[in-house]
């Protein structure tokens, strides 16, 4: 027969003062841990989540990144006459040239330069892809107006709306701020293509952005670029191409692995040491719950649904004591491409639970040995004890 | 020190406790230990050079190369000794795990203006005489099982140039033990750009360094191409800061670390003081003072929080001898090795720990009633 469960919420409350403490140093862990591993979500949101699953990004064959790509302007041309691609209202097709550099602009905070993607793009561009303003309007065509996106402009200082920017022999004007959902487009600045290359003295365009009729289309586009040997192109899905970019973070992976191992073993110990505590404290008692004849499976069941118990109480606390690192936006630097990431520290659904599993198993590890050792004291001695 | 024995005999009174207890504090404070050397490799980054070069770059962007008419208006300076270009190509060898540091340099410009990389003579004859040659860290050449006179592709990063490369020479610094150097002519041939990255100056005179980094950056000023010049210190701290805030980061870790332990360490020996409460009042009852029996409980709970850094920061001190980062990152985490200060701080945070943590049981016992505390029965 098992210990009712009574019996373990019983003694939590017993023992109250050493519980809480338990509980708020395990959700330190926890809470550390947590953050570790939103640190490391929202990055990878930001780069993994920033590419659209259909739109095809047309790259040169070896290049890695857009930084280090160029598509000439008639392989531009040669692009847009492939057929399965979407068109617009006007009966444009879905393509489009863009533009990318890296502008290096002072921050708000420190004034020290940091490095900015801008994108180039054309009206096509953006109808593509849709910047969602949050305030001001898009840029004209053709003209050194600029929108931002609203993290770069609260960490680069001149990008608000009405400001003005200079970068090399050109002034930037800031005619709006758009909100991309915390993509890696929320680290850029986005300007018209043809004003970029002129200022910048560039004559290809880094990448093209294709959106297929259907996922039928998209092979047809990818096998017609493929094996089009004049263009020398590479053609994948954005979002492939963001899972790739996010090898330039190798520190943030390294670091939060680090720390999350520490932390589990913290969490381990911890609850190990509060455990033998714990039935040091009531040795007598198991032995009488073993003289009325519960077995040693019971105890060990007992002691380890405790441990579980503390150590969930212990996870959700680290939730609660994480859930203002959400608040967080930092920026960090994708060693691929040497530009700048915004993101934002993220404790979601999924975060919280594996945080709050991982909790649960170094409770039930941490509270194995104790529960064996529990049961295995002779009834006699236990009862002796004082 | 009659007492000894009396700390001793608490110590060990339940050995699985305080081992728990050590071990969860030794791990604590060798992630605190990695975590600043870790921090203070990254800031100080040094070649060990003489501290006498410049690194010029564009004002742009690090993406943003400069044309080769510049070095010729750099040689001019009054001041500058020598100039070399220098490129980042990234890049790695067969597998892309096999990631390091790959960059070209003017080869005839090693003996002058990087003499730290301690090469043979001859072998930077034959890596100057060799358009192709690659001149390799010592680590690599170990990792890889290379030798002089391998040959060797390296598979590219950035631009469209798989580097074919013969080994002439290899580099003898811990810090640049994980990086290739090739020719930057054979880069160039290869885009045909005329452009490189960064110019590498050598200046006669330490103390004139900023005098002649505004000189240079003034040159520029107005041209299609205007640069920003760094010391080599500064330059390398970039990278540092493009990383973010990593101080802040590793800062809160180590706090809410040391928080969590003084949590934990605090239910431990609360839960120690109370098993001998009996005790404490007999002792108390044979004429124990009050200041006496706190200092006897703070010794031993202080003794345990440093039983536990030494554990950690002996085992941190043994690894990072053991185990060469540099070498196991290849490049990317330098050597580390533990600074007394990085000791000292851990030591500090224990003793705190210990006195914060135990500060209350020991007030407890120290302030019983010896009749309550002789009634009570645990």
């Amino acid at each position: 027969m098992a210990i009712p469960l009574k019996y373990n919420t019983g003694n939590l409350a017993a023992r109250r003062a050493s519980m809480l403490l338990t509980i708020l140093g395990i959700g330190v862990i926890n809470a550390v841990m947590l953050s570790m591993l939103a640190l490391w979500h929202g990055v990878k949101t930001t780069t993994v989540a920033s590419g659209s699953p259909k739109d095809l990004i047309v790259l040169r064959e070896s290049a890695q990144t857009e930084m280090s790509s160029w598509v000439t302007r008639e392989a531009y041309e040669i692009i847009r006459t492939i057929p399965g691609i979407t068109r617009d209202a006007s009966a444009r097709p879905l393509v489009s040239p863009e533009l990318v550099i890296l502008f290096k602009l002072p921050r708000r905070d420190s004034g020290k330069g940091s490095n900015v993607m801008v994108r180039g793009l054309t009206e096509v561009g953006l109808e593509l892809r849709a910047p969602k303003l949050v305030e001001g309007r898009p840029f004209r065509p053709g003209s050194s107006e600029v929108i931002v996106a609203k993290r770069i402009r609260d960490r680069f200082a001149s990008t608000s709306v009405g400001d003005t920017f200079h970068f090399g022999a050109t002034d930037y004007r800031v005619v709006g701020v758009f909100d991309a959902a915390g993509t890696a487009f929320d680290s850029e600045i986005w300007a018209d293509e043809t004003f970029l290359a002129q200022s910048r003295k560039r004559t290809a365009y880094s990448s093209v952005l294709v959106r297929p009729a259907d996922a039928a289309a998209s092979k047809t586009i990818v096998d017609a670029i493929g094996n089009d040997n004049r263009l020398k192109l590479l053609v994948k899905t954005e979002r492939k191409y963001y899972e790739e970019q996010t090898t330039g973070l190798f520190g943030i992976i390294i670091l939060v692995g680090l720390v999350t191992f520490f932390m589990v073993i913290a969490a381990v110990l911890g609850t190990m040491n509060t455990m033998f505590s714990a039935i040091a404290g009531r040795t007598r008692e198991l032995g009488t719950m073993r003289a009325l004849g519960f077995k040693r499976r019971a105890i060990v069941m007992s002691v380890v649904i405790e441990s579980a118990l503390v150590s969930l109480l212990g996870g959700v606390a680290g939730v609660l004591l994480a859930l203002p690192v959400n608040a967080i936006s930092t920026g960090t630097t994708n060693f691929r491409t040497f530009s700048e990431i915004a993101f934002n520290f993220r404790v979601d659904g999924a975060v919280a639970l594996t945080g709050i599993v991982i909790a649960v198993v170094a409770g039930v590890a941490g509270g194995l040995l104790p529960a064996l050792s529990a049961a295995r004291m002779p009834i006699t001695k236990a009862l002796r004890e004082v | 020190m009659k007492f000894a024995t009396l700390v001793r005999r608490n110590l060990f009174r339940n050995k699985l406790r305080s081992f728990l207890m050590i071990v969860l504090m030794g791990a604590i404070f060798f992630l605190i230990a990695a975590l600043i050397q870790i921090l203070n490799a990254f800031d100080n980054f040094d070649t060990g050079g003489a501290g006498d070069r410049l690194v010029v770059q564009s004002a742009f962007s690090l993406a943003t190369m400069l044309p080769y008419a510049h070095e010729q208006k750099l040689r001019q300076v009054p001041g500058v000794v020598d100039v070399s270009k220098s490129q980042w190509l990234g890049g790695y060898y067969k597998e892309r795990r096999n990631t390091f540091a790959i960059l070209t340099l003017d080869p005839n410009k090693v003996p002058t203006m990087f003499p730290e990389m301690n090469v043979e003579p001859q072998q930077i004859a034959d890596f100057v005489r060799d358009r192709q040659g690659a001149l390799v860290g010592q680590d690599l050449m170990e990792r890889f099982h290379w030798k002089i006179g391998d040959r060797i592709t390296l598979h590219r990063e950035i631009f469209p140039f798989d580097p074919e490369l013969t080994i002439r020479a290899v580099i003898h610094n811990s810090v640049l033990a994980s990086v290739v150097y090739l020719h930057q002519e054979y880069f160039n041939e290869a885009l045909k750009w005329n452009r490189v990255g960064t110019f590498w100056v050598k200046v006669r005179d330490r103390n004139e360094m900023p005098a002649i980094s505004q000189q240079i950056d003034a040159m520029f000023k107005n041209s299609e191409d205007p640069t920003e010049t760094f010391t080599e210190k500064e330059f390398n701290r970039q990278f540092m800061n493009m990383m973010g805030n990593v101080k802040l980061l590793f800062g809160t870790i180590s706090l809410c670390s040391i928080f969590m332990i003084v949590l934990l360490a605090a239910i431990t020996m609360s839960m120690a003081a109370r098993e001998r409460v009996t005790e404490v009042a007999v002792l108390k009852a044979i004429g124990f003072g009050r200041g006496l029996i706190l200092g006897l409980m703070l010794s031993e709970f202080v003794i345990t929080t440093l039983a536990g850094w030494a554990a950690g920061i002996g085992f941190a001190a043994f690894l990072f001898r053991a185990v060469d980062m540099a070498k196991l990152t290849m490049g990317f985490l330098p050597r580390l090795h533990l600074a007394g200060s990085t000791a000292a701080l851990c030591a500090a945070a224990a003793v705190f720990v210990g006195l914060v943590a135990g500060g209350l049981p020991s007030m407890k016992s120290a302030n019983l009633h010896v009749v309550d505390g002789l009634r009570k029965v645990v």
